[in-house]
């Protein structure tokens, strides 16, 4: 198993700002990823118009500026031993296709637990009209390396 | 398809999905070939201790949220939550079946906020991601 060092990782590390625009074709991909057949991105959207499926920011938090500078940049061999353990959504609204959205983060816990390290991160998107979208809770953990 | 209400029993059982993996969905979903790691590339997978490629533990909650939001209809997307745990690696290929049952409903005001144990099995029907969701309906 792959050992990990994680240097300056503390609890309320701000982990920065990610933008994207949510565009239809990100959304098709994402649809076709997960074969997701709910049909929300089309004529059966209880919302009356196409909406992103909810988990579609499912892995916003990784591309974070500061979770990819102290879990992804700093490893040859991407994630080798970093696993994600926990996964928390609460969904407040659907992301509607060509908004730009925004997402934050930060390090709200770090602990030792059965020999690994674990961290929790929680972060938070919102639309280009302060819409929020999703909150996301993301617990991973590792074997330090010493 | 939308079938919660506020009189849902307790101990309904949620239509479920499933869906095939394999090496290619996990490179699909991971991002290959742009992106070459544990989760899209065997080799890189095997270099780092594992056995064959490991499908990213998101894909399970995405399954898991379909199933919901087929479930609970738009309530999912205003008010869903859900929280799992991703208790065993995932080695395509794999029929992952996702299952969820009503645990208990709580008033809110004027809604109910309906609440369900949801997992994932995967082709040995073991469990490989546990967890809860819930919605106000």
């Amino acid at each position: 198993m792959v050992k990990l060092k994680v240097e300056g990782l503390k609890i309320g590390t701000d982990l920065g700002e990610y933008e994207y625009r949510l565009t239809p074709g990100r959304i098709i991909s994402y649809l076709e990823a997960t074969d997701d057949q709910t049909g929300w991105y089309g004529s059966d959207s209880p919302y009356g118009e196409p909406v992103a499926p909810p988990t579609v920011c499912d892995n916003d938090a990784y591309w974070l500026p500061g979770y990819q500078k102290l879990f992804i940049k700093n490893f040859d061999s991407l994630l080798g031993g970093l696993m994600h353990a926990k996964q928390e959504f609460e969904f407040f609204n659907p992301a509607r296709p060509g908004k730009k959205l925004k997402v934050t983060g930060r390090v709200v816990d770090i602990y030792n637990k059965r020999g690994r390290t674990w961290a929790v991160i929680d972060s938070r998107c919102v639309d280009e009209e302060g819409l929020d979208i999703v909150h996301s809770r993301l617990t991973v953990c590792w074997i330090e390396a010493v | 398809m939308t079938v919660a209400s506020n009189d849902i029993e307790v101990g309904y059982r949620l239509p479920s999905l499933i869906k095939m993996v394999t090496l290619e969905t996990s490179q699909l979903y991971s991002g290959w070939p742009k992106y070459r790691h544990y989760h899209t590339c065997e080799e890189e997978a095997q270099a780092v201790g594992f056995p064959t490629v490991v499908l990213q533990g998101l894909l399970p909650v995405a399954y898991i949220s379909q199933m919901c939001a087929n479930f609970f209809g738009k309530c999912w997307g205003n008010s869903g939550k859900l929280s799992v745990s991703m208790i065993k690696p995932i080695y395509p290929p794999q029929q992952l079946t996702t299952r969820g049952i009503v645990t208990g409903k709580t008033t809110k005001g004027t809604a109910v906020r309906v609440t369900l144990d949801v997992w994932v099995e995967d082709s040995q029907k073991r469990k490989v991601t546990v967890g809860t969701a819930s919605a106000l309906v």
